[in-house]
């Protein structure tokens, strides 16, 4: 079939103006390798134009409002293909992480008012769970697949679209009408209520983020990208549009392979390597780290939780021809908005903290320091940390009051003609090492880089277990304080340790669910007569963990 | 029971019995299934089996011996076990 060639616009306005560069560029060499398997920037165009036009062949309603595309995919091609196909089809997309529990998948459908769904070949059973029992009409395209499924009888009210179908389809042309301030992803994190929030990125922000590291690090077509993030995390964008706006080939690390992440480095030669801490605490556990493991790397990048010290100078000495750079920021500042450049040699001052400084802003973004009413606070006392510019978030979706409280611009003049995200991170700005990371002001805290609102595990819990007294703790704990699992705590209840587990797990994604469940016959509480956790950790301390 | 028959017991039983009850049969596991694909298993798992084996088995993991493009199997994580010091 015959390709209409897309134009290469002068100034890229989306996120896929970037692939289009590289693609009339380099458009032979590899976009991608996933399964063993490369793919050039030309066929991925071709497969992903390909998509694009059936779903809008189908799409009815007005092409000028905005609208969403669901991904229920798992790292195969199809889903790098998808990310492009909703792009050229002007649509946001949605990340539908098929691990997670088909009511949290519910939710998000519903709240971001998807019309079109796409699904890949693993993500099969979680896509029938999830469309049998969603009453509202969708387009469902599943090009891994040559015939109808069996389940598509007991979901008639979706329209389905098999790869036959899709081949059949005219390839679409990027569509016109997408501004940079249209939306280009829409990523839902843990919410305290139980509810998970929506954060919109616009091309705008995206496009701020890759210029601004694109300049720091300055990749290229013969670079290597890491991809070992699921699209449900926004560092999976770091990943695609770093790499592809270079020209360069992402790598994506095959679905289990943990343990061979190792041996991926180095028989992929990757030169990028970004992933969050807790791969690089696992990977120097199983002595993954020895001096010298990793020698093409060129850049080595972490973000998504505190970077414990000597983490970051065993890998350092593990990938020793690489920079390594802490990155930090929240999913509403877009992907990341500050980054601290570990220097070689080893330095009095530095060394001694406990985590790597998270540093300063990247190019043209502000952060600010501020006491408890929004007041900038002088350098050196720590405070919460807000973060200013043209990356940030408009706001969440839909809700104008978790927006209002949220998206506060700081108490001076400085901080006027910005828009400022409020992160309730704690931090102090240092002369020697920018910004540096204090904790968090309320209960929120990072399970392997995710996300997660401690609230929102025990109100799960408090459903499970029928219950009002319970407690969710971060546990285990590394030696640089790294969480890598959830405790819960209960008391007054007859149901069962693994019924509340099992509770859990049809209500929290995997890594949310607690991995044991103490029961309390006294409930711990501080003077005011509140749940004191404090307790619960020297617990947790004593029995290492265990019964 | 020889090394390999140990190290292939201390896994099975340290296997999490709930979500992935239904794939061991009789005590057993297909070798070939992929432990961290089906969620038999996680991360944090994976790591405190890896531990426990080698202190109770008196053997070192070597994580160099496992095929990323296989994925994670009962077979290759057994094979994967070296005698401490070897």
């Amino acid at each position: 079939m015959l390709h209409a060639s897309a134009t290469v616009p002068a100034v890229p306005t989306s996120l896929f103006d970037l692939f289009l560069a590289s693609r009339a560029a380099h458009g032979n060499r590899a976009a991608i390798w996933v399964e063993g398997r490369s793919t050039t920037y030309d066929k991925l165009y071709q497969t992903a134009a390909q998509l694009a036009g059936a779903m809008q062949a189908v799409r009815s309603g007005n092409r000028d409002s905005q609208s969403q595309c669901g991904l229920l995919v798992n790292r195969t091609p199809t889903a790098y293909c998808g990310v492009l196909a909703s792009l050229i089809a002007g649509s946001v997309y949605v990340p539908l992480n098929p691990a997670f529990p088909v009511d949290r998948l519910k939710g998000i459908l519903s709240a971001s008012d998807i019309d079109a769904i796409i699904v890949d070949r693993r993500s099969m059973t979680a896509a029938a769970a999830l469309l049998e029992g969603f009453p509202r009409a969708l387009t469902v395209l599943m090009p891994d697949i040559a015939e109808p499924q069996e389940w598509f009888a007991r979901a008639p009210q979706h329209r389905y679209l098999t790869g036959a179908d899709i081949e059949r389809a005219a390839p679409a042309l990027p569509a016109p009408e997408t501004t940079a301030d249209a939306g280009a992803y829409l990523l839902f994190t843990s919410g305290s209520t139980g509810t998970p929030k929506g954060v919109l990125i616009t091309h705008d922000n995206a496009l701020t983020y890759v210029r601004n590291v694109t300049a720091r690090y300055r990749p290229g077509p013969d670079d290597r990208f890491s991809q070992v993030f699921d699209f449900s995390f926004d560092l999976s964008v770091h990943d695609m549009f770093v790499a592809w706006g270079a020209g360069a080939c992402l790598y994506c690390a095959p679905e289990g392979s943990l343990l061979g992440t190792g041996e991926f480095i180095r028989r992929c030669e990757l030169t990028f390597w970004f992933s969050v801490p807790a791969t690089a605490a696992f990977m120097r556990q199983v002595r993954m780290l020895k001096p010298g493991s990793y020698p093409s790397l060129r850049w080595s990048l972490f973000c998504g939780e505190a970077l414990p010290m000597a983490l970051a100078r065993t890998w350092q000495e593990a990938a020793p021809n690489s920079v390594v750079e802490n990155l930090y920021g929240p999913t509403e500042a877009t992907i990341a908005f500050t980054s601290y450049r570990l220097p070689r040699e080893r330095i009095a001052g530095l060394d001694e903290l406990q985590t790597v400084p998270i540093g300063t802003p990247l190019q043209d973004q502000k952060t600010m320091v501020v006491d408890e009413n929004g007041k900038p606070l002088p350098d050196g006392e720590a405070g919460e940390l807000c973060l200013g510019g043209s990356q940030v978030a408009a706001g969440y979706w839909r809700a104008p009051d978790k927006t209002a409280e949220r998206f506060r611009t700081p108490l001076c003049a400085e901080a006027a003609d910005l828009r400022w995200y409020r992160t309730g991170d704690l931090a102090a700005m240092t002369k020697e090492h920018g910004l540096v990371f204090r904790g968090r002001i309320d209960r929120q805290t990072k399970i392997r880089g995710y996300r997660v609102e401690l609230m929102e595990v025990e109100n799960a819990m408090r459903a499970a277990a029928g219950t009002d007294t319970v407690g969710a703790v971060p546990w285990p704990l590394d030696d640089g304080g790294l969480a890598s699992g959830i405790v819960g705590f209960v008391s007054g209840t007859q149901t069962s340790a693994d019924d509340i587990i099992e509770g859990c797990r049809g209500a929290l994604p995997p890594y949310m669910v607690p991995t044991r469940i103490y029961q309390l016959d006294k409930w711990p509480l501080n003077p005011n007569g509140k749940t004191d956790y404090k307790p619960m950790n020297e617990f947790l301390k004593q029995a290492g963990g265990k019964p | 029971m020889n090394n390999t028959d140990s190290i292939r017991s201390t896994i099975l039983e340290l296997l999490p019995q709930g979500r992935g009850h239904s794939l061991l049969r009789n005590g057993s596991l297909d070798p070939s299934i992929k432990l961290l694909e089906v969620g038999l298993i996680d991360s944090t798992r994976l790591l405190d089996i890896i531990l426990e084996v080698e202190t109770r088995c008196g053997v070192e993991f070597n994580p160099s011996s496992i095929d990323f493009e296989t994925g994670l199997t009962l077979g290759g994580l057994i094979g994967a076990f070296n005698p401490a010091g070897a």
